[in-house]
């Protein structure tokens, strides 16, 4: 009955702490610093605090390892040792802390260390973090030992001496980077931003990229919500042929598609540009695709102020009324209050627009040269492959994520909201689109995430993405792992964003339950 | 029978890995054959067995690979046999090994000694020299960066090009070079980048691009591989010098001795008027220079640290230097008469140091 | 309450088999006409929808076809199957290929037949279509091959033509002289094959010339007074017939039927000089026609029908010269435009195909190369598949227990093996001459074995260590968990083909004995551990649904937590998530094309290469294309089909639900 204070059985040779804390709980410590040690978050900054420490005073320790303790010249310390070093050290602290848990239970619990199922997890750790440490750093001195050339992190603001043909301009000076505020002039005079640096290079095939992402993220959802009605239409053709196109892409790789659309599609595009394809001011050629630009004049502010006044004011209707449905039951009407005071401000602001200078916006149309088309914008060939070719691909994917949505939507629902007397098209929207939408976010995040990183095949069609700038600086330069690296955290920072936000998204839609 | 079965499926997993490991380690064995006195690179080649060297297989004249038949064809490629045959005697099948490179990989792969040498018409230039740690031979061609048109543009210069769009390999001097000569006057222009040479061919037939630069031997001879050349015309701008060498790492001074005097060999040759098809009754001759460099008497040629024959192996392989621009260079159409690739005595820069 | 007492004499109603008149649902609403309606014209909308579908798939459709019977030339796909198929793998060492395709197709057909269902639909409809190729290419035997042409010029002369022909066959040679300046005009005057080879003397080359010095109005081809003398030739240089074209006598043509099987050659002499256009075959003077009086300009095409244009394939070569004999050696003043055959590769079809034509010159060569593999594989699955059922239908459990344990042995030495027969061995002359497999480099490996191999080691490798990463990133220990944690998030958070460069020209500094790993090595360590990666979440999305019951019933029968594991959570995890598996392996197959941006070059690599490197085949691009999307379609429907079956046969979670 009574706990006996030494646990000692034949058939239970490792001791799980835990258990036994529960017959026999430590003593609590009522100090308020030894409390407020023991809380994660101090601890985990402590021990980033140390390693810090580790790395400022690295030299240090070095030569520790070298002149006392191995007595050898320092050229004769193989990157492995002098890695298994630093791994000694970052370990250190959990290997104490561990010894001196065991030793607290052994004297408590009487239970030796080699017993102790706790202890023998934290050595566990402390030999793995030991060998991934010391391998991630063996590692990484051989880099930098094997490659012919230095790494040198300055590549970033050196001079890139080639062109970029699409996006922004970056051998312009930044205009607004001074009006930030605190920050503004010391940004501006930054090395590594002024005009022609690398640095802004990559930012332009940044830019290229988020174009092609974001154009190519929102036609593929419409496309897909679109053909995922589609196989679920009553409709025979209509169902087999969305089948069909969603089996084909999902069934063929994406490069190929890219390639085909290039070389097969847009090379049978007449290619000079007298011979383009013209409707209205819009010229379509095996080049690309000429607009005209839509440009903002002096009286924009008006129509701008306009607008926004009337989305401020119509959003504030919009939830007014829904507030008078909830308290009332009258209906709502919040699509025509909405229209009406949007569209009435904004029109409000488009006379004032006029009183004032003329029209808000011109177009600069795009005027035949000798080689190409001179003002308006383009899109280039390699643009539009890569945003058709991510839309189709991306809407057979999303089509079918939809459609297994909308099924797993129970039949009941359908039946109980018609019972209700819903119609066809309120029942989609108002009870089986909701539910619906909650199974189809998680994997849409995934498809995103997929869009964005496969837009980097735009290499292979030649368009100036951040993927293809940043090889064309390492083949000019040679700074292989600062790039890469430098690539990696870029891709890896984009598909965090895309993730946080489609997480908001995703939690908004969750069932609010007590 | 459960155990029989699990024993068999252990042997059977075991054994394919015993197997398996044999095969992947067999790359790295190494030969009996060795010699004293080569060191670094030299050695590590003939402790190999083979040469690893690094072309484009993509440019017809220089290094171009035939799908059909697997033959490998053109004046780098012939250089690399000419370094095989000095260093090993001859060229067999198993002791070149061709690296085919794009101009984006070339550098890394040299850097991370994935090929001993790159013979790949690599432009000699101030930045490639020290910036990318490499050094460079003897110059194999003298070339120049020129441009390409169709001829219905009616385009006389590049003065007249303003706004045009431009089709270049990424990777290279012509980017540069274009980038800077379009900037300078001030012009507009769109640069359309391709990895590979014959992407970028394709792109100017297209009409995709207006103008194709590259090296002017790369446009003689991507220009002779379509269906009519007729329809494309040269430019007679040149934008730079382009002094296409082979290219290895810095910090051997043997290897490079070797690639540099396997070169001048070829050179050299000519100028004593040595062919593969004479080299027999040269070996015969009287006069004490052609004995010299022939290595007929004293063992004066191995001091380099190769057979003391070793130019009779050259010119054995792949002849003279003459020899070598008339098989590969002639039939793309790029005379030799009068330009900077004509032997010295004819006016050209082609001139090997004294052989003594 | 039953409104009818039942009497025993009575008997039961039972319905009639046709209902009556009255009582049939309305005929609109059955059969197909009330499919039609029901399906595709239920309301104004529907009806609608379907006519502008109909519409456009019609359009569509009629367009496709039409395209790759008349316009498209698919001899890009028919020259090259060897290069897209295998690479640059030396062709004497092919069979080694073959053998492991052999191994392969009967170890899935044994699998299918012990583990799988009923197949014989799929056998069933193998069969009808190789029955079809078997008959396509015997009624293409009877359709007359097109024409062929080339053209001569005052100054440009053609060389000589050498082509093959068998006893029996009649050869047709006709001089079509051009004195139409309308012709010229025209898009494609001619239907069949016009020499197309690169150079500027070629037929194609002068007769786009001419048509632009016509349409500026430089050249007057009405102005026509080109004589020749039109040759026929056996290999030995003899005269078989001849005929001579004059101003006055334009068009020649005449017939000729082959005496016996070898080569011929036709020639085309000028005239007004009286000299031959080369001087002699195999040491023979040819015949001279005597000088003529009339000076010689203008322009004609040679045409010869009743020829086939041959490949250039290496096995067909070797096979024409055992037949035939070597080329008859003709010596020339210049080597270039010398020797002229009448190879697939150096002519194009011009003008609209008609589908005659296209059976004979396309279908046929294309069914005759594969018919022979397509027979092969069929026997042999079936052979396996027989095999396997017989033991899995069989009364002895004994014997389905030996064949599947013996399918299992075969896959897991499959794929050792089939590496070894691939790289083969280094000093192959020392072993056992029975072994003896000469070292195939590994930048020789392309085409579509090379996307297998990618496929198949990413795979066999990732999947171990995606589940290590999976139990890692559960595991309690929060070092291990939070690597895991990082390795995973990174590498699924970067594009492959960063990876993959990474692998390329990083991975050798990472130490010295690295940088001569082969290219093959190094990526597909890139492409397995990104594979891992994703791997590991589906593996975790397994583990998260097994129900902590499990593990408390497995920790109180006093299992370890690593038995736990392997006893009793990871055998329903990966049966849960198989399917997802699947589904990650057919995302790597068609991952394994980016290995072509890197200097690798398998299926997609290949035809890049042979698309841009071979100027013959520039303007083939979409066919090459399409045909690759074929393949690579194929081969991933019939993957993602047979993950299907295993969900629905209960291998996924969907059984847990059912059961529940």
């Amino acid at each position: 009955m009574t706990a006996q204070s030494t646990y000692s059985s034949s058939d239970d040779f490792f001791v799980n702490t835990a258990d036994l804390s529960a017959r026999r709980p430590p003593p609590r410590s009522k100090n308020p610093v030894v409390l407020f040690l023991k809380r994660p978050i101090v601890l985990i900054s402590l021990y980033l605090a140390y390693i810090a420490l580790i790395f400022v005073k690295w030299d240090t320790l070095k030569d520790w390892l070298v002149a006392d303790i191995l007595n050898r010249p320092a050229s004769e310390i193989g990157n492995g040792l002098e890695a298994m070093w630093l791994a000694l050290w970052v370990a250190l602290p959990y290997f104490i802390f561990s010894i001196f848990n065991a030793a607290k239970i052994q004297l408590r619990l009487r239970i030796p260390f080699f017993r102790n199922i706790d202890f023998l997890r934290d050595i566990a750790q402390v030999v793995f973090l030991f060998v991934v440490v010391a391998g991630l750093y063996t590692l990484a001195l051989n880099v930098m030992d094997n490659t012919q050339i230095p790494i040198n992190w300055n590549v970033v603001s050196r001079h890139f001496p080639v062109e970029v043909s699409e996006g922004p301009d970056f051998t312009k000076e930044i205009s607004w980077l001074k009006d930030i505020p605190i920050i503004g002039n010391r940004l501006a005079k930054a090395d590594v931003l002024q005009p022609g640096t690398t640095t802004r290079a990559l930012i332009t095939g940044l830019i290229n990229t988020l174009r092609a992402v974001i154009l190519a993220l929102v036609f593929s959802t419409i496309l897909g919500v679109l053909i995922g009605i589609g196989l679920l239409s009553n409709n025979w053709l209509v169902r087999n042929v969305s089948a069909v196109y969603v089996e084909i892409f999902r069934n063929t790789p994406l490069l190929l598609q890219l390639f085909f659309i290039y070389r097969g599609v847009l090379g049978i595009l007449p290619t000079a540009p007298k011979d383009a394809y013209k409707f209205g001011n819009f010229y379509l050629s095996g080049r690309g695709l000429n607009f005209p630009k839509v440009l903002t004049t002096d009286s924009y502010p008006y129509f701008l102020m306009g607008i926004i006044a009337g989305l401020i004011v119509g959003i504030a209707l919009w939830r007014w009324r829904l507030r008078v449905q909830d308290e009332t039951g009258k209906p709502a009407n919040t699509l025509i209050w909405f229209s009406t005071a949007f569209f009435g401000l904004g029109a409000i602001g488009l006379v004032l627009a006029f009183v004032t200078g003329g029209t808000p916006f011109e177009l600069e149309n795009p005027t035949l040269d000798r080689f190409n088309f001179v003002g308006g914008s383009r899109w280039s060939a390699g643009y539009l492959t890569l945003v058709v070719g991510l839309t189709l691909f991306t809407a057979a994917f999303v089509a079918d994520i939809v459609r297994a949505g909308i099924q797993s939507v129970s039949h009941g629902q359908i039946e109980a909201a018609r019972a209700h007397g819903l119609t066809s098209n309120q029942t989609l929207r108002l009870v089986v689109l909701p539910q619906a939408m909650r199974l189809i976010v998680p994997p849409l995040t995934n498809q995103y995430l997929n869009l964005s990183k496969a837009s980097s095949l735009a290499i292979s069609i030649g368009f100036y993405d951040l993927f293809n700038v940043a090889t064309i600086v390492q083949n000019q330069t040679g700074q292989a792992v600062a790039l890469f690296v430098i690539l990696m955290l870029t891709y890896l920072v984009i598909s965090l964003l895309i993730s946080l936000l489609m997480n908001i998204i995703n939690r908004s839609l969750q069932l609010k339950t007590r | 029978m459960r155990r029989t079965f699990r024993f068999v499926l252990a042997l059977a997993v075991l054994l394919s890995f015993v197997a398996l490991s044999h095969v992947v380690n067999d790359r790295n064995e190494k030969s009996a054959f060795a010699q004293a006195e080569p060191t670094g690179k030299l050695a590590e080649v003939l402790a190999r067995g083979y040469l690893n060297c690094g072309i484009s297989a993509e440019v017809p004249g220089f290094s171009y690979l035939n799908p059909n038949d697997n033959t490998y064809s053109g004046l780098d490629v012939d250089f690399c046999r000419a370094l095989t045959a000095a260093i090993f005697g001859e060229v067999t099948d198993t002791n070149l090994v061709f690296v085919s490179l794009s101009s984006s990989e070339r550098f890394p792969a040299l850097q991370a000694n994935q090929v001993d040498v790159l013979m790949r018409n690599t432009t000699w230039t101030f930045s490639r020299d020290t910036d990318l740690k490499g050094s460079f031979g003897p110059t194999t061609f003298y070339d120049g960066q020129g441009l390409m048109v169709p001829a219905s543009l009616g385009v006389a210069s590049i003065d007249d090009l303003n706004g045009a769009s431009i089709c270049v390999q990424t990777g290279t001097t012509t980017e540069l070079n274009i980038t800077e000569a379009f900037n300078s006057r001030g012009f507009d222009f769109e640069l359309i980048p391709f990895d590979d040479a014959p992407s970028s061919i394709i792109a100017l037939e297209a009409g995709q691009c207006d103008v194709l630069t590259t090296d002017k031997s790369g446009l003689a001879g991507l220009r002779s591989g379509v269906a009519d050349p007729s329809l494309y015309v040269i430019l007679p701008d040149t934008l730079s010098k382009e002094p296409l060498s082979p290219m290895y790492n810095e910090g051997d001074d043997q290897w490079a001795n070797v690639v540099d005097w396997t070169v001048y060999a070829t050179f050299q040759a000519e100028e004593y008027g040595i062919t593969s098809a004479n080299i027999d009754e040269m070996l015969a001759s009287e006069d004490s220079a052609i004995q010299r460099f022939l290595g007929v008497g004293d063992p004066f040629n191995s001091l380099i640290g190769l057979s003391n024959d070793f130019t009779v192996n050259i010119i054995r392989t792949v002849g003279n230097y003459g020899e070598i621009y008339d098989r590969n260079i002639v039939p793309i159409g790029i005379p030799r008469e009068g330009s900077l690739n004509a032997l010295w005595t004819s006016g050209g820069l082609i001139y090997s140091p004294a052989w003594r | 309450m039953s409104e009818k007492i039942h009497r025993p004499d009575e008997t039961f109603y039972v319905a009639p088999k046709e209902p009556p008149a009255s009582r049939r649902p309305p005929a609109l609403t059955i059969g197909p006409v009330g499919w039609l309606r029901k399906n595709l014209f239920s309301g104004v909308g529907n009806t609608l929808m379907t006519g502008i579908t109909i519409s456009l798939i019609v359009a569509f459709l009629y367009e496709l076809i039409t395209w790759s019977i008349v316009k498209a030339d698919w001899n890009v796909v028919n020259n090259t199957m060897r290069l897209m198929m295998v690479g640059l793998y030396p062709i004497d060492q092919i069979w080694r290929i073959q053998l492991i395709a052999v191994l392969l197709v009967f170890l899935s057909g044994l699998g299918v037949g012990v583990w799988g269902g009923n197949a014989r639909g799929f056998f069933i409809i193998s069969l009808i279509i190789i029955i079809a190729a078997l008959i396509i290419p015997l009624g293409a035997e009877r359709i007359e091959p097109p024409s062929i042409r080339f053209i001569v010029t005052s100054t440009d002369p053609n060389g000589p033509i050498l082509f093959v022909g068998d006893e029996g066959d009649t050869v047709g040679l006709t001089v079509e002289p051009i004195d139409d300046n309308a012709v010229a005009k025209q898009e494609s005057p001619f239907t069949g094959f016009i020499e197309n080879s690169a150079g500027a003397s070629s037929s194609r080359a002068l007769w786009n010339n001419a048509k632009a010095q016509v349409v500026a109005g430089k050249l007057d081809l009405s102005q026509y007074n080109l004589q020749m003398t039109v040759q026929l030739l056996d290999s030995k240089g003899k005269v078989l017939d001849e005929s001579l074209s004059t101003p006055a006598h334009r068009v020649v043509n005449f017939e000729f039927k082959l005496p016996a099987n070898g080569w011929y050659i036709v020639q085309v002499l000028r005239d007004d000089t009286g000299d031959a256009i080369f001087s002699s075959v195999d040491g023979l003077q040819l015949p001279v026609a005597a000088a003529r009086a009339l000076p010689n300009t203008g322009f004609a095409w040679v045409r010869i029908d009743g020829v086939n244009a041959m490949s250039a394939q290496q096995a067909d070569v070797e096979q024409r010269t055992k037949t035939y004999g070597g080329l008859p050696t003709i010596q020339c003043p210049s080597t270039a435009e010398c020797r002229r055959q009448l190879l697939e590769e150096n002519v194009r079809y011009e003008g609209s195909r008609t589908f005659k034509a296209f059976l004979k010159t396309q279908l046929d060569p294309f069914l005759a190369e594969i018919i022979q593999a397509l027979i092969v594989g069929f026997v042999v699955m079936l052979v396996a598949y027989s095999l396997g059922n017989f033991a899995k239908q069989s009364r002895n459990p004994a014997s389905k227990k030996l064949v599947s344990r013996a399918a299992i042995i075969g896959w897991v030495i499959f794929f050792p093996l089939s590496w070894m027969l691939l790289s083969g061995f280094k000093n192959a002359t020392t072993l056992h001459p029975f072994l003896e497999l000469p070292q195939v480099a590994q930048s020789l490996w392309g085409g579509l074995i090379l996307t297998i191999v990618l496929t198949f080691v990413s795979l066999t490798f990732a999947f171990p260590i995606g589940i290590l990463l999976a139990l890692g990133r559960r595991s309690k220990l929060p070092i291990i968990s939070l690597f895991c944690v990082l390795f995973i998030e990174i590498v699924r958070g970067v594009p492959l083909i960063t990876i993959l460069f990474m692998a390329k020209f990083i991975v050798p500094y990472f130490a010295k004995s690295l940088s001569d790993t082969e290219l093959l090595i190094r990526l597909l360590v890139g492409l397995t551990l990104f594979t891992a990666a994703y791997n590991a979440e589906v593996v975790r999305g397994g583990l998260q649904i097994i129900p902590k019951g499990q593990i408390e019933a497995a920790q109180a029968l006093g299992l370890n937590p690593f038995a736990t594991n392997v006893f009793i959570v990871l055998p329903q995890a990966l049966r849960a998530v198989i399917p997802a598996i699947m589904s990650q392996s057919v995302s790597l197959f068609k991952d394994t094309t980016l290995v072509s941006i890197v200097g690798l070059f398998e299926f997609l690599g290949m035809i890049e290469l042979i698309v841009n490197g071979q100027q013959v085949y520039r303007p083939y691009q979409r066919e090459a294309y399409l045909f690759i999307g074929v393949i690579y379609f194929i081969i991933s429907y019939i993957m993602s089909s047979l993950s299907r079956r295993l969900e629905e046969s209960g291998a996924g979670t969907v059984r847990k639900m059912r059961k529940a």
